[in-house]
C-alpha cells in the first residue's frame, strides 16, 4: 500500500486517481481532527453535527487540486509530511469556518 | 493502548499508513459523534474552470446594465460532471444547473462545487442535489446565494473546482 506520501507525489505526477486515494484513505482520520478542532474551540458535543465537517474536508481536497493546476502554493516534500502539511490545510479551512481570521 | 502505542512507533520509525483493521481500531477508540457524517469525495481531473473577473462593488446586478452577467462553466468528463453556473441579474443570485452521466448517482450523489478566487486560500463550498432523472444519466440545480456575498469572501475573481461526493 502506498504511503501518503508516495500518493501525492503520484498526484502531483499527473496520477489523478492519487487524489480519490488520498480522500479515501484520510477521510475519517481528518475528519476526527476536524471534530477536535470543534470541541477544543468549545463547541457542543451535542451541536457538532451544526458543523458542516464534510465542507471543510471537501475544501482540504480542493486546496490540494489547486495546489498541482491552480498556482497554490505546493506541498513542500523537503520541508513537512504530506500529512503534516494535509492537516495544516485542514486548521486553516477550520479556522475560517470558525469564524477566526487573522491577526489571531 | 499498547497496540495503538505500537502503532504510532511503526508510523514514526517506518514511515507506513495505518491498515484497515487500524483504521477501524481508531474508530473504536475515537468514534466519530453520531450525526457527523463523512462522504466520499471523487474526483475526476480536478482541473480548475476558466477564472473570470467579479464586477466591482458599484457595478453588482442591477446597477451596471452593461455589465455582462457573470457565468461560469466547467465539465470533467472523467467525472461525467458538467455544472454551469450564472448570474440572475435581476436579483444578482448565482444559479447553478449540474449534470452527471451516471444514472445510478441519482438521489445519491452531490456535485460539490469550490469557489475559489483572488484571496488567498480562501474556499466557498456549495453543492448541487443530483435529484433529477434525465435520459442520459441525472441532473439537478441550486440557487447559491448572492454573488456579491461570494465577492465579499473570495475577491476579485471567481473560478470553481467540481468533485462529487457519494
Amino acid at each position: 500500500m502506498p504511503t501518503i506520501e508516495e500518493l501525492l507525489h503520484a498526484y502531483y505526477a499527473g496520477d489523478d486517481a492519487a487524489l480519490n486515494q488520498l480522500s479515501a484513505r484520510l477521510r475519517r482520520p481528518l475528519g476526527r481532527i476536524a471534530v477536535v478542532i470543534l470541541r477544543s474551540r468549545g463547541v457542543a458535543r451535542g451541536a457538532l453535527v451544526e458543523w458542516d465537517v464534510h465542507a471543510c474536508l471537501v475544501r482540504v481536497w480542493v486546496g490540494v487540486a489547486l495546489s498541482r493546476v491552480g498556482g497554490r502554493a505546493r506541498w513542500v516534500h523537503e520541508r513537512w509530511s504530506a500529512l503534516r502539511w494535509l492537516i495544516g490545510i485542514l486548521c486553516e479551512q477550520m479556522d475560517w469556518t470558525m469564524g477566526f481570521r487573522e491577526p489571531y | 493502548m499498547a497496540r495503538a502505542a505500537r502503532t504510532g512507533i511503526q508510523i514514526i520509525a517506518g514511515g507506513r499508513d495505518m491498515t484497515h483493521d487500524e483504521d477501524a481500531e481508531l474508530d473504536e477508540m475515537f468514534p466519530l459523534p453520531a450525526g457527523v457524517v463523512l462522504r466520499e469525495c471523487r474526483f475526476g481531473s480536478s482541473n480548475v474552470s476558466p477564472v473570470v473577473a467579479l464586477p466591482l462593488p458599484g457595478e453588482q446586478a442591477g446597477t451596471g446594465p452593461e455589465r455582462a452577467a457573470v457565468m461560469l462553466r466547467h465539465s470533467d468528463p472523467k467525472l461525467g460532471v458538467t455544472v454551469e453556473v450564472r448570474e440572475i441579474r435581476e436579483s444578482g443570485h448565482l444559479s447553478a444547473r449540474a449534470t452527471c452521466t451516471d444514472a445510478g448517482l441519482l438521489n445519491k450523489a452531490e456535485v460539490a462545487v469550490v469557489f475559489f478566487g483572488s484571496a488567498e486560500n480562501r474556499l466557498v463550498n456549495r453543492k448541487v442535489p443530483l435529484d433529477v432523472p434525465e435520459e442520459n444519466g441525472c441532473s439537478g440545480s441550486a440557487d447559491f446565494g448572492k454573488l456579491s456575498a461570494l465577492a465579499d469572501e473570495l475577491g476579485t475573481s471567481l473560478g470553481m473546482v467540481v468533485c462529487l461526493t457519494v
